[in-house]
């Protein structure tokens, strides 16, 4: 009989081969085997089982063959001292444990939610199989000032690249969702669902790995009457459970119904996807309605591509960027290739090259993570040495005893070790609690899933804590001579207090740092929130005139204003939000040759310039009194300014070939983010655009939307009514800078709040040490107010180098950061000097509590004892 | 500092072995133990204990005696030694010694 037939514990048995010296293994196993199955028989199969491993176990420590377990230094029971050494220090030194747990369990909690949140960063878009393989084609657009990259590139490229470059394995092009219009709606059996639809060629679902859970990848989207849909939307759509293939949906488009067939189900996107659709079409849908995107010279698609294992990527970049040259004639844009999964962090482009982007974002929180958890071990460090003096003693028995240096020093990385792991088990239970906030303000779902690369990560971030904090302490207390330490003769040299000094600078320069830099990054912001736009962004909501909607807006539009709660309402075909067209076909008189002026163009309704508040600086806007103003114009100042016209209203351009004519001038406004310099831009009147804005009266606004949304539903019964506040969509533009802004805000308290709490640590420390000299000088008649003083000049002259130090710094930083803003405020001396003065108060006060105390303590009572 | 004395508990493996004359090795000693000393001992105890004997040189060893019942596996039987049977011997006759010198009274008197 073998033993996998015997029942016996497999791995346990494996176990044994691989600790037991083979000299004794066959023995072992007999011995183990006998029992066991004796066993069996009186105790049952599961108390033989547990016995053998027991068993096991034990031979196993009594004969292995590690080194560690043979050695003749039973480091074992070593360890069991240092660990009770640990335990007792921690209790005798409450102060100190405490100040070093929170520390470095507040410390360790900052490190392990940016590790989350940078983990998931990096995650984005990683999980498509061909992840390695998979590459966008961008385009770079040259202007004359500046060149302007864009992942919009000719609609045949994709196919072409296929055909003609042996590198290429396959291709996709997308229209993605979003890009053209929005909330489209879809419809089967009478129901009615929005969808965010996107339309990709044949190979999208080979290309991407999005799984289908029904239909398959080389079959679906082959034909345009194709419609692949989300699990989620079948499930909304068809009810869940049913299997909608084969199913026929309508989609109706400038009022003409279309059917679709559903080809295949895909499962929900992962959260990790930056592609975000629920529909897809065939890429061939829309070409039918948007030929001219079959030609070379225009481009609207994104083009993804799969390239062969061991493509050139040199050879193929260099034979791509001038790929569409040679299909047009006089084509000046060129082609560049990235890596799909690198598109999230590397997103800005300068001047046609990769410029970074989310990155720096990733960088700079994994510096402020660094640096919060090397303040919380400089705390440890700084008070464990202080202590010293009143362990010398112990080591010096200790080493008369005999011990040797190193262990000693292994004695301080036990106590530095076991810190760490209360602290990390704190810092777990932290995260825990935070992370539904955390959520909230980085606007991600960051969840704990304990598998091993988290279990790993910790565990390396715990050692490294743990080497750092116990390092220092460590390596100096152990050098002590024991002769000297019984003569008395080591009250701490130059050296030391120099080394424990500088790191109370470097603390206290790093939570001014941030402290200062969290000021200017609030007022930017704040700056940015309460700038005079040139428009008022307050109390207007927006929505998709989708449905009905299309065809009946300008009566829909007429209703509304008849709402006495309702101020205006208009249509807009673009927003304030950075969308907007832009052009160079117009020319005026006096243009010269080679001028040339990049030009906004905004398409509104009559009424939108009102309903947003806008100022004229002269002449009139558009006014349907006139009749049909599809022949004027309005320009902004900047515009006015820019092509050199005097006296324009009445004056005739040319837009796109045809004449229009001046009515009005727009004073300058930011119809973009701050980001960016206000631009010439113009005003074309239009009817039935893509959104429908309204000015609604302050005070009741969620009756007078509830009304809107009466209305809406009248038209367009069934739908939902998603509408959305401009002011909020407004403020959405810098997001980025708010989730920073927050998330430094709160990086920089727990740095200062660990820095403080080490000197609070400290200052207690020194007042200890000098109660006796206190006591004297009192006796001696010295008052509390200058005995206060005493104790805190030193500290405060760290604290006052900290701000010298850090203060350039800062500046530095700051203003290279305030660079991305085209409108910013002045770097103000008082941003710095404030800070400083900010963290001074704050160590006055922590320093305080102590320093009173030994102040105003009875010198009797220190004195008593001599 | 090897001690060539007996400690209690390999005395009384010791003596589990020549009660078991030719059938000693980890299994039965323990369970003879076990059934005198009336006590729970475990495996590995055992073993490191037969072993540590051996390096004293009261024990010698060899392999044999395969059998189904152990998945074919041979065991490894103990023999006491000559110098084994001496200090089994020594300890026996020092508390022999001992005892007689204990006046004659009953205890807790």
């Amino acid at each position: 009989m073998s033993d996998s037939n015997r029942r016996i514990p497999l791995l346990a048995k494996w176990l044994i081969t691989r600790f037991i010296p083979s000299a004794q293994l066959e023995e072992f196993l007999g011995d183990l085997q006998e029992m066991h199955d004796e066993r069996e028989k009186t105790h049952g199969r599961f108390r033989a089982s547990l016995l053998y491993w027991f068993d096991a176990i034990h031979l196993m420590t009594g004969f292995t063959s590690i080194r560690v377990f043979r050695t003749q230094k039973n480091s074992g029971t070593m360890l069991k001292h240092n660990l009770k050494l640990a335990f007792r220090s921690f209790r005798r030194f409450k102060t100190s444990f405490l100040i070093n747990l929170v520390g470095l369990s507040s410390g360790l909690a900052s490190v392990l939610l940016i590790y989350l949140w940078i983990n998931d960063e990096l995650s984005v878009d990683k999980f498509h199989e061909r992840d390695s393989q998979l590459y966008q084609v961008m385009q770079n657009i040259k202007n004359p000032n500046d060149i302007r990259t864009t992942g919009s590139t000719p609609g045949p490229m994709g196919q072409a690249l296929v055909d003609e470059m042996p590198e290429v394995e396959m291709s996709t092009s997308v229209m993605l969702a979003g890009s053209f219009w929005s909330d489209r709606v879809i419809e089967f059996e009478g129901r009615k669902l929005k969808m965010s639809d996107q339309y990709a060629s044949a190979d999208f679902f080979r290309v991407f790995s999005f799984p289908l859970l029904k239909g398959k990848a080389s079959e679906v989207l082959r034909t345009n009457d194709q419609v692949v849909i989300s699990e989620d939307f079948s499930n909304k759509l068809f009810g869940s459970g049913v299997d909608p293939t084969g199913q026929t949906v309508l989609v109706t488009d400038s009022n003409k119904p279309r059917s679709f067939i559903v080809s295949g189900v895909f499962k929900n996107l992962s959260k990790n996807s930056s592609l975000e659709f629920d529909v897809v079409f065939s890429l061939e849908t829309f070409l039918e309605k948007y030929s001219y995107l079959r030609e070379w010279g225009n481009s609207d698609p994104a083009t993804y591509l799969v390239l062969k294992e061991n493509a050139n990527l040199q050879e193929l970049a260099g034979k791509v960027e001038k790929f569409v040259a040679g299909k047009q004639k006089g084509y000046r844009n060129t082609h560049f290739l990235q890596k799909y999964s690198d598109r999230y962090l590397y997103g800005k482009y300068e001047n046609g090259a990769v410029a970074g982007g989310r990155i720096q974002y990733v960088r700079l929180f994994s510096i402020i993570a660094g640096l919060v958890l090397l303040i919380a071990c400089i705390n440890f460090m700084n008070l464990s040495t202080a202590r010293a003096s009143r362990r010398l003693k112990e080591i010096g028995v200790k080493k008369a005893m005999g011990a040797t240096r190193s262990s000693l020093i292994s004695q301080y990385f036990v106590e530095a070790f076991l810190m760490t792991s209360v602290a990390i088990a704190i810092a777990g239970v932290i995260v825990l609690l935070l992370l539904p906030a955390f959520n909230t303000l980085t606007g991600k779902e960051l969840e704990i899933v304990p598998d091993g690369s988290l279990m790993l990560s910790i565990f390396v971030i715990g050692s490294v804590t743990a080497l750092l904090a116990g390092s220092y302490p460590a390596l100096y207390l152990s050098g002590f001579d024991p002769i000297r330490i019984f003569r008395g003769k080591i009250s701490g040299s130059v050296g030391d207090l120099w080394a424990r000094r500088g790191l109370v600078i470097f603390q206290f320069s790093i939570s001014i740092l941030l402290i200062s830099s969290v000021m200017v990054i609030s007022s930017q912001i704040n700056f940015i929130q309460n700038k005079n736009l040139g428009f008022k962004k307050d109390h207007v909501i927006y929505f998709n005139s989708d449905g009905e909607l299309e065809n009946s807006a300008s009566s829909f539009i007429d209703e509304l204003k008849k709402e006495t709660s309702i101020i205006n309402a208009s249509e807009f075909g673009h927003d304030f939000l950075g969308n907007s067209g832009n052009t160079s076909g117009i020319v005026w008189e006096g243009k010269g040759e080679d001028e040339y002026i990049e030009f906004n163009n905004l398409e509104v309704g009559y009424g939108l310039i009102e309903t947003f508040g806008l100022e004229l600086a002269g002449g009139r806007t558009f006014s349907s009194e006139f009749g049909n103003e599809g022949s004027k114009i309005l320009f902004n100042e900047k515009a006015i300014e820019a092509m050199g016209l005097e006296n324009p209203i009445g004056k005739t351009i040319r837009l796109w070939g045809r004449n229009r004519e001046i009515i009005g001038v727009v004073k300058d406004f930011h119809f973009r983010s701050l980001h960016q310099e206000i631009s010439p831009c113009f005003f074309q009147v239009y009817e039935s655009l893509s959104t429908i804005v309204i000015r609604i009266k302050p005070g009741n606004e969620l009756e007078t939307i509830g009304r809107i949304e009466e209305l809406y539903q009248e038209r367009n019964p069934g739908l939902t009514f998603n509408f959305k506040f401009f002011d909020q969509e407004y403020d959405a533009l810098y997001h980025a800078e708010q989730q920073i802004a927050s998330l430094s805000k709160s990086f920089g308290a727990v740095a200062i709040l660990i820095s403080c709490l080490g000197l609070f640590g400290l200052v207690a420390f020194t007042s200890e040490r000098r109660q006796k000299e206190i006591g004297i000088r009192k006796v001696l008649g010295s008052g509390e107010y200058r005995l206060v003083i005493l104790l805190t000049r030193d500290f405060s002259k760290m604290v006052g180098i900290a701000i010298m130090i850090s203060l350039p710094f800062s500046y530095f930083l700051m203003k290279f950061w305030l660079q991305s803003f085209a409108y910013r405020i002045e770097l103000n001396l008082w941003f710095f000097i404030g800070s400083g003065i900010f963290s001074m108060l704050i160590a006055w006060l922590i320093m305080s509590v102590q320093t009173i105390k030994a102040a105003k303590a009875n010198p009797v009572e220190a004195l008593k004892y001599e | 500092m090897k001690n060539k004395g007996l400690g209690e508990f390999e005395e009384l493996v010791l003596l589990a072995v020549c009660i078991l004359e030719d059938t000693a090795y980890g299994v039965t000693v323990k369970k003879e133990v076990e059934k005198h000393s009336g006590r729970s001992i475990l495996l590995g105890a055992v073993h490191i204990t037969l072993y540590r004997l051996q390096d004293k040189g009261f024990l010698k060893s060899e392999m044999g005696g395969n059998s189904e019942k152990r998945g074919d596996r041979r065991k490894r039987l103990f023999k006491i030694t000559e110098t084994g049977m001496q200090q089994l011997q020594a300890a026996q006759d020092v508390r022999q010694k001992m005892w007689q010198f204990i006046p004659q009274l009953k205890p807790g008197v």
